[in-house]
């Protein structure tokens, strides 16, 4: 009984870490197979933990708001903490799914769409910068 | 099975299918002993279809791209074979458990696959110069006669254009080479603004010769611009050693035993013995042979007759092309849209020859129908920036691989050594280092490259110097020589120190030039076939 209790609380957990991460890729929510295939990949995969990879996702868990900063600033200090590896199977689900295709394959842009690259590349300067300064603290 | 068969061959890949269809077509009895590993999870899952549109319509694509056990997705330490799509990664299946190698210098990759490494080959064809030739300890008059059959069988589409004399050269061909990608033709079409400049330079740039068929073969269907040239060859437009043994196999004088994992031979007066081991029960089998023929790859055939003659003490060269990767930028495709019909296979081969050095070889591709989130993870951003960004660059990618010649030197060699916890009781230790006028040689090669590469617009903003090993070029274990000396082969192919041991593969190659080898493996894979047939 308590077995099947400590699995689906585990579940539970898992799904909501899916969302999250999903939600924080795409910008609004994944379907049900994004969601299956993280938690296939997740029983799957060997991740190794160390304490802090456990702090930062019991942070993010509670305030997804941080995503973005605390994964630009394992990108530098990290890149392959579990956090990021979580969040690389993620985007790896997410481009493989037919209805999120045209957000990764190439397409004719016009050339404004410089000032949005230009505009992207600083904010993520600025994500970088907040997040080193976050995952130092943690 | 009979007693003794007239001939025993060892190994399914690029030299091994060459020396089957020699022996077969000529009507000989074989015996083809293989592990022969196949994918049997993705092929069938894959459709027959565009990559976009695959990438557009099927819902079941994740299992293939990322891998049924997600296998696709990198992870953790790049272990060998990591860059293999999941429905390649048969190529290197049980390679860490059944061929073992120790080395901190030498990350080789090895296949025990039906059609061994041949199933990731990049399908480049190169002849060498008759210079080449002589120095690797091959015999030019025989040789171009070998490349033109080789090249009838294998089927092999180029172009008549400035790499030529370094891809096919004089050898002729039935097929036009495919069309290539805009980025590519970009490349090209600055090159020939200003070619006599680059020529009198010493570069050459031009389509590849590539072992695939733009037109009906057989079988074998003309090249349909797919672009899932990485994933499967279902339609077998590209050559594949397991194209040919897949024909031969409809014949009765080829014996084909699956699971067979040659260990070593031992060498009576009427016959050879081989060992190996039954992969699926782990048993040890014996099987006689008149005449034995290895052909498991330069490292694979060291393996077998280090065990079979050799004193637990005995080093042999190798030979492996040191491999750079320069990731570039064509700014003049940033955010341009590209045809879906191209192929990722054969876009533009690079040579340099100053005439006085080796010549320096390099193939361009661009990253068309790999993954992003590939490239997502070696960048230092935050994923969802950085696939934005990507989404606007990766088009505009180019990757340019350069490999530079080998020599034989003493700080290159592998031995075999004792280990209990090995199924053969034994691993392969290897150690390779460049010594410095090498790594000045490559330094400076680099730079003409690297230079060449933007004055055509094509600016290089990264390099990767790969592990040795990681070229997959292997040669030189057994190297050709003039007298009996144990552990050199004879002009024919003979094992000295044995009198029906012939090795077909690119042990013998006393040098190795930058160009690709497939070529010239499987052109000398069919003179040793037609050498044990006459002796």
């Amino acid at each position: 009984m308590k077995k099947n209790q400590d699995l689906s609380s585990e579940k539970a957990l898992l799904d909501k870490e899916a969302q999250v991460i999903a939600t924080y890729l795409l910008g609004k929510k994944a379907n049900g197979q994004v969601i299956n295939l993280y938690q296939q990949a997740m029983q799957v995969l060997e991740l190794n933990y160390i304490n802090k990879d456990r702090k930062i996702l019991q942070l993010l868990m509670k305030r997804r708001y941080l995503l973005p900063y605390l994964d630009a600033g394992l990108a530098i200090l990290r890149p392959n903490s579990v956090v990021r590896q979580k969040i690389l199977v993620m985007s790896a689900i997410i481009e493989t799914q037919y209805q999120y295709a045209s957000l990764f394959l190439n397409q004719k842009l016009s050339c404004f769409y410089l000032f949005t690259i230009a505009w992207v590349g600083t904010r993520s300067i600025l994500k970088a910068i907040l997040g080193i300064i976050l995952v130092k603290v943690i | 099975m009979k007693d003794t068969h007239d001939y025993i061959l060892v190994g399914s890949g690029i030299a091994g299918s060459i020396v089957a269809h020699t022996l077969v077509s000529q009507g000989a009895q074989v015996c083809l002993l293989d592990v022969g590993n196949e994918d049997k999870t993705y092929k069938d899952l894959i459709p027959d279809d565009n990559f976009v549109d695959i990438r557009k319509q099927d819902s079941e694509q994740h299992q293939y791209f990322l891998g049924k056990q997600f296998e696709g997705i990198p992870w953790g330490d790049a272990r060998v074979g990591a860059q293999l799509t999941p429905p390649r990664q048969h190529i290197t299946r049980q390679v860490e458990e059944l061929l073992q190698i120790q080395s901190s210098t030498f990350k080789p990759m090895e296949s025990l696959a039906y059609g061994g490494l041949g199933c990731g080959w990049g399908l480049g064809c190169n002849v060498y110069s008759n210079q080449e030739l002589e120095k690797i300890g091959l015999n030019p008059t025989e040789m171009a006669e070998a490349y033109q059959h080789v090249c009838e069988v294998v089927g092999v589409s180029a172009k008549q254009d400035d790499a030529r004399a370094f891809t096919l050269g004089k050898v002729t061909t039935d097929y036009d080479a495919p069309q290539i990608d805009a980025n590519s033709q970009n490349l090209l079409n600055k090159y020939l603004k200003k070619k006599q400049k680059y020529l009198t330079k010493g570069f050459h740039l031009g389509q590849p010769a590539v072992a695939l068929v733009t037109k009906d073969q057989a079988e074998r269907k003309a090249l349909a611009y797919h672009n899932m040239d990485f994933y499967t060859d279902q339609r077998r437009s590209a050559f594949r050693p397991w194209v040919l043994i897949d024909r031969l196999k409809k014949q009765a004088n080829l014996h084909y035993q699956k699971h067979a994992f040659v260990i070593s031979f031992e060498e009576t007066n009427e016959a050879v013995e081989v060992s190996y081991i039954d992969t699926q029960t782990l048993e040890t089998k014996k099987i006689k042979g008149k005449k034995v023929i290895l052909a498991t790859g330069a490292i694979g055939t060291a393996r077998i007759v280090l065990r079979s003659l050799g004193n637990g003490q005995q080093q042999l060269p190798i030979l492996c092309n040191p491999y750079v990767y320069f990731a570039c930028l064509q700014p003049s495709f940033l955010g341009k849209k590209t045809p879906d019909h191209i192929t990722s296979l054969g876009q533009l081969a690079l040579f340099y020859n100053n005439k006085t050095d080796d010549v320096i070889t390099s193939g361009i591709y661009s990253y068309s129908s790999l993954l992003l989130f590939k490239l997502m993870k070696e960048a230092p951003l935050n994923f969802k920036d950085s696939r934005i960004l990507f989404q606007y660059l990766h088009n505009a990618f180019s990757i340019a691989g350069v490999h530079y010649a080998d020599y034989p030197s003493q700080d290159k060699f592998l031995k075999l050594e004792a280990n209990s916890q090995s199924i053969t009781k034994d691993h392969l230790a290897v150690n390779y280092t460049l010594n410095s006028d090498e790594l000045l040689t490559i330094k400076k090669g680099n730079k003409k490259m690297a230079g060449f590469l933007k004055n055509l617009w094509c600016v290089p903003f990264k390099k990767m110097q790969m592990p040795a090993g990681s070229s997959i070029h292997y040669a030189g274990t057994l190297p050709f020589g003039e007298t009996q000396k144990a552990f050199t082969l004879q002009k024919n192919g003979r094992l000295n120190g044995t009198s029906r041991v012939f090795v077909a593969d690119s042990s013998g190659f006393k040098f190795l030039p930058s160009q690709g080898l497939s070529f010239t493996i499987m052109a000398n894979a069919y003179l040793v076939a037609q050498n044990v047939l006459k002796s």
